[in-house]
């Protein structure tokens, strides 16, 4: 029987999110006639993330006149819109949209912007429904599954409530219990990547090394630092993929040592560019 | 002096219908009564328009269709060309999607096929027009030129085609206008290769 492959966020986002060639990219990395698994951990960290850029740009769009606006304020280099190159996005629909001028004529600004809108309200929509219907879905981690699809609001906005201020109450998710029952695999982790070399030891990795060792502090049943979950995120994953799975990311530096030091198989999706995370954050 | 029995809210309504400006309440009801004109699948005319030639010497002599072409219009065309936004949209698409059949129906392989679905395209590419009409139009109408910008300067697969009026005939079937319907209409033409994040290609380059 084949493999299953194990999705990873960068993954699941190529899968769902990105363009033809990106998608085939992901594809390739999955094991041939396996299924396509996907924790509720890792659509958690896909809403948390990505998915909250999208609905981000899309309601900024509101707060300018025009597509110009928007597209210098978004290369101004406000805050706001680097998590996940989102600026970049308005430097490719204005490419998309000069392409297609040269054919069909002038577009006003109006039409560019709500022609922005319009694309990103079908792949906020249709993306989240693929994320829940494409792929078999686990929760080993006790993750929340009751997260609401992002709807519009009576004034056109989007919104998607995200219990994550939730996160780390002992009533709202089950991590503490696959914490505590991969106590040792978790403390091999922890030990395992404060040993790798500096060169392989980033920020993120520092981070992530303290929250590990947070977690297995935390005593059972009472409530902690929810934050600490998130920045184990690659941790977690690779210690969730059930055996006769492949773990497929395309973020092979971060995945590279943790899959190696749980000894766990993982395949690396090789695409022209990643789905870059936010400033600091993989 | 006012009715008692009459209240406040209808007579703003009543005020509503009397401006002379197109408001929201003047739009709903326009629509809506499109909307109900071609869910009752009335039998549609057709109209012929023809010229008449006037010269003092020749005389009179009306040149039909026949021996002038001047027009060969549906009623919904022309219905369309007067009515609302919606009806407008509705009336592209239902032509959109007879040319899409017409193409489909030619061999992918011979140059009728690359004549007509040039210009399919050219019409398809007059969507927007519409986006802006409404958030469900502006998307169908946003995919349409997505859907152009994968084919610019390429062959157009005589499967994708298909698919195309496969999905337009979806949408001018369509008794509503909503989410459901574009959602439909996308998944069908993905079916048949249609990317709907092509432009995200275009960001690997803006880096």
């Amino acid at each position: 029987m084949a493999d299953d492959g194990f999705l990873d966020s960068s993954v699941l986002i190529g899968l769902v999110f990105r363009h033809a060639a990106e998608r085939a990219a992901c594809t390739a990395a999955l094991p041939a006639g396996g299924r396509a698994v996907c924790s509720r951990y890792v659509i958690f960290e896909v809403a948390r993330g990505f998915l909250r850029s999208l609905i981000a740009l899309h309601n900024s769009s509101f707060e300018f006149r025009s597509f110009a606006d928007l597209h210098q304020a978004a290369y101004s280099g406000q805050r706001r819109f680097r998590p996940y190159q989102m600026h970049t996005w308005l430097g490719a629909f204005t490419d998309f949209q000069a392409a297609l001028e040269a054919e069909d004529g002038l577009t006003d600004e109006r039409q560019k912007i709500e022609e922005l809108r319009a694309k990103l309200r079908g792949w906020i929509r249709r993306g989240w429904r693929k994320v829940h219907r494409d792929f078999v879905l686990t929760n080993d981690i006790g993750c929340r599954e009751d997260l609401p699809a992002p709807a519009a609001r009576g004034d056109a906005l989007i919104d998607q409530r995200l219990p994550d201020d939730e996160c780390g109450r002992p009533d709202a998710c089950d991590l503490q219990e696959f914490v505590h029952n991969r106590e040792w695999h978790i403390e091999a982790l922890a030990t395992g990547l404060d040993s790798l070399p500096a060169s392989q030891k980033d920020a993120e990795t520092v981070r992530r090394i303290e929250a590990l060792a947070h977690l297995l502090a935390a005593p059972q049943g009472e409530p902690f630092d929810g934050k600490q979950c998130h920045r184990c995120g690659d941790a977690l994953i690779c210690l969730e993929a059930p055996a006769g799975h492949v773990i497929a990311t395309k973020n092979a530096r971060h995945f590279g040592p943790i899959a190696a030091i749980l000894d766990k198989p993982l395949a690396v999706a090789v695409s022209g560019h990643g789905t870059a995370g936010p400033a600091g954050v993989d | 002096m006012n009715s008692p029995t009459i209240s406040p809210a209808a007579r703003q309504i009543e005020s509503q219908f009397e401006q002379p400006r197109t408001n929201p309440l003047q739009a709903f009801v326009r629509d809506d009564t499109a909307r109900r004109l071609e869910a009752k699948n009335l039998a549609p005319s057709n109209y012929e328009l023809y010229a008449v030639r006037r010269n003092q010497l020749a005389g009179d002599e009306v040149l039909g269709p026949k021996t002038l072409h001047v027009g060969s219009y549906s009623e919904d065309v022309l219905y369309g060309a007067i009515g609302s936004e919606t009806t407008r949209f509705r009336s592209a698409i239902k032509a959109l999607a007879a040319a899409a059949g017409k193409v489909a129906a030619f061999d992918p392989d011979s140059v009728e096929y690359g004549h007509q679905a040039t210009l399919f395209w050219a019409d398809a590419g007059k969507a927007k027009d519409f986006i802006g009409t409404t958030a469900v139009i502006s998307e169908i109408a946003a995919e349409l030129r997505t859907a152009r910008f994968q084919f610019l300067a390429k062959d157009t697969p005589g499967e994708f085609m298909s698919a195309m009026a496969k999905a337009l005939h979806l949408v001018a079937e369509a008794k509503r206008l909503d989410e459901a319907l574009v959602d439909r209409f996308v998944e069908t033409l993905e079916a048949a290769g249609f990317d709907s994040f092509a432009p995200d290609a275009l960001r690997e380059t803006r880096g």
